[in-house]
């Protein structure tokens, strides 16, 4: 019953989130689940085509296999090897007969490259260094030339030392030793890559080293099937694939919550109290504090942090403040649920105060009992299976790929204090009398303007994770962002809010175009919910209308496409004066208003300052 | 042992070759089935590697032309 045995390692694999381990399948095991896997792969397929240096058909099943796992299946093309240019620089090749979502460049040292290592001692360092910054340059070619001929985002390997090498064993004390020049020419990469849109590096030296460069080759695969990539070395690099793959596909988790007790620290605070407690730089309090400084890590890019625990709120809340060997204090929380109820009670409740999904939360508790709670009550809260022994909890965190981000914009590392100012927020809303008097006494200031590079990488995580307060919840990619902000016919428009407690950050965006006729159609409007009821939402249709008219518009459009998230706006253009526009039929279940762009037009709200 | 060899390279010819595993039987070969390759030679080789815990070599897998093959070449190297 090789079959069960190999289907129920598959789905603890899925259930537990975790999958970077594979859980012991053979090559005829992947060949069978992949084969059954495609078949089930529907629309939201992702066609990757591999340009590989090496024959990587053998990687098929290990990328089916792994890209389900990480929940965005791949369909995967393999071009002939060592093909690049002929691949991507014709445009009637099969590459682009293929209409490829994503392009994978593969080269590897041995194979491009080949007497560089050989002949290193020979020629010397400078040559090697000109022979390495010419293929730098001819790879990120490629992926321009990818980058303005399509759409399709691009992953480029970065290279490392071949594995089937005789390296001199002092080689890494040569500081022109082919090891630095290897790591400067992958810094080039990363430098070059990080000027071209939907491109990235994808960690192939780092692949290389999880798995252990020894148990990464099989040299009779390299002399025989040109491709020298073990089982294990195929599977460890599919998963990167995957990862990075969901990394920019999937939204990341927002809010990690976690419990206190056995979780944060050893022992219990009501139990064993403030001395008893296990957290320093000794075991076992060392493990606890090493997972301490991983989630604080977390806070810095862009995860809010809350607590829930079963405890008396005020004896753990002192353990946290007071604590010598404490990393993570009471301000570091965004929210703090400590009480006798419930974990799932408490779940709900956190999702509530941040405003945020339920389906945004993660949750980290060291109860088995609790965690199947959660579970069972919560589906949509990722709960990471942690395993018994505390020690290898750090590597089962990190390899969550719901806390994996694409890349972190400004916000992201400001968010949890921005959180924290929210609180006094909240206090100040307690203690004064009107909603008015509160939103005067808040002194908001605003800036808006439209989309440049300074910009693109906010507005387009913001289009890409906002699901309440967004009027259309249409996703684009970055590509699709930055073509319409050059278009003169649409306007990608945002707006910035600061208050007496701090910068909230780029918070409004908004697409409009010039649908003929003098109509000017709202296609984009969305705000984080963190502004919400503070009138930012009539300043930024305001400047959007101002935009409009300046364009020449008379009048303007907006259309409601109901999600099962977007309930909080379905009301939005008839509160701002906009009437049904029956003669417009989009389809389905979306509603289009119209309003005039005359004098009445939409006003800013003075107890907001325009910047 | 011989019967549980002989159904196991089955198995495994079945997966890597995408062929029903019922259709595959020990006379099967790379003439029966055109997804017999160059490619899945190799395929196989690997798949036979981690299924048995023994070590194909090239020259091995050339002999990979039919499952009774596959499990002559076994036999040899799991003398018992």
């Amino acid at each position: 019953m090789a079959g069960a045995r190999m289907m129920t390692r598959m789905r603890a694999g899925i259930g537990e989130g975790q999958v970077a381990v594979a859980g012991g399948m053979t090559p005829a095991e992947f060949e069978r689940l992949a084969r059954r896997l495609r078949k089930q792969n529907g629309e939201s397929v992702t066609k990757l085509a591999v340009l590989a240096s090496f024959s990587a058909e053998f990687m098929a099943p290990y990328l089916v296999v792994a890209g389900h796992r990480s929940g965005v299946p791949i369909e995967p093309w393999f071009g002939p090897f060592n093909q690049f240019e002929q691949l991507v620089l014709d445009s009637a090749s099969d590459l682009w007969r293929n209409r490829p979502d994503v392009i994978w460049l593969a080269p590897r040292l041995e194979d491009v490259e080949p007497d560089l290592l050989p002949e290193f001692y020979q020629v010397g360092p400078q040559t090697a260094r000109d022979r390495l910054s010419a293929l730098v340059q001819r790879v990120i070619g490629l992926v321009r030339r990818i980058r303005a001929e399509s759409g399709a985002t691009v992953f480029l390997s970065n290279f490392c030392l071949p594995q089937l090498s005789t390296v001199y064993v002092l080689g890494a004390s040569e500081p022109s030793g082919l090891k630095h020049l290897i790591a400067e020419a992958n810094r080039q990469l990363a430098q070059d890559l990080g000027g071209i849109i939907d491109a990235w590096l994808l960690d192939y030296e780092g692949a290389v080293m999880e798995c252990g460069a020894t148990r990464w080759v099989d040299a009779k695969l390299h002399y025989w099937a040109r491709t020298g990539i073990a089982p294990l070395g195929l599977e460890s690099l599919a998963s990167k694939v995957s990862r990075c793959l969901a990394a920019i596909k999937r939204p990341a988790a927002k809010c990690v919550v976690i419990d206190l007790d056995n979780t944060l620290w050893g022992g219990a605070i009501g139990d064993d109290g403030l001395d008893g407690i296990k957290i320093g730089h000794d075991y076992p309090g060392n493990v606890f504090r090493d997972i301490q400084v991983f989630i604080k890590g977390l806070r810095s890019r862009g995860f809010l942090l809350a607590i829930a625990s079963k405890n008396e709120e005020q004896v753990a809340l002192q353990a946290l403040e007071s604590h010598p060997d404490m990393v993570l204090r009471h301000g570091d929380f965004a929210a703090s649920f400590i009480n006798w109820e419930p974990k799932p009670v408490n779940l709900r409740r956190i999702a509530a105060f941040l405003n945020i999904g339920i389906d945004s939360l993660i949750f980290i508790d060291d109860n088995p009992v609790e965690r199947a709670q959660v579970r069972a009550e919560l589906p949509m809260v990722e709960v990471p299976e942690l395993p018994a022994d505390v020690t290898r909890w750090l590597d089962t965190l990190q390899r969550v790929e719901r806390l994996d981000r694409a890349a972190l914009t400004a916000e992201d590392a400001r968010r949890g204090d921005m959180y924290a100012a929210d609180a006094g927020r909240r206090q100040l809303q307690e203690s004064t009398a009107s909603i008015g008097e509160f939103l005067q006494s808040l002194g908001m200031i605003a800036e808006v303007g439209v989309c440049d590079a300074r910009t693109l990488d906010r507005i387009h995580q913001l289009i890409q994770k906002t699901n309440q307060f967004n009027l259309t919840s249409r996703r684009y990619t970055k590509d699709e962002v930055r073509r319409m902000a050059d278009d003169p016919g649409r306007a990608v428009a945002w707006l910035r809010l600061q208050d007496r407690y701090g910068d909230m950050g780029l918070v409004c965006v908004g697409i409009i175009a010039d649908a003929g006729g003098g109509t000017w159609e709202i296609d984009t409007l969305l705000m984080s919910c963190r502004v919400m009821d503070r009138q930012v939402e009539r300043a930024f249709l305001a400047y959007l209308a101002e935009i409009a008219r300046d364009r020449g518009g008379k009048l303007l459009r907006g259309v409601y496409v109901p999600t099962p998230k977007n309930g909080p706006v379905h009301g939005f253009f008839e509160a701002h004066g906009f009437a049904r526009d029956t003669g417009v039929v989009n389809g389905g279940e979306s509603v289009a208003y119209c309003r005039a762009l005359d004098d009445e037009i939409v006003l800013w709200p003075p107890i907001i300052q325009r910047q | 042992m011989t019967t549980d060899r002989l159904s196991r390279v089955r198995q495994v010819v079945a997966d890597v070759l995408g062929a029903p595993v019922e259709e595959v039987n020990s006379t099967t070969s790379h003439a029966d089935l055109p997804a017999w390759d160059s490619l899945n030679i190799v395929k196989l080789a690997m798949a036979v590697e981690a299924e048995f815990r023994v070590t194909i070599t090239p020259d091995d897998a050339v002999n990979f032309t039919s499952v009774q093959a596959i499990v002559d070449v076994l036999r040899e190297k799991t003398v018992g």
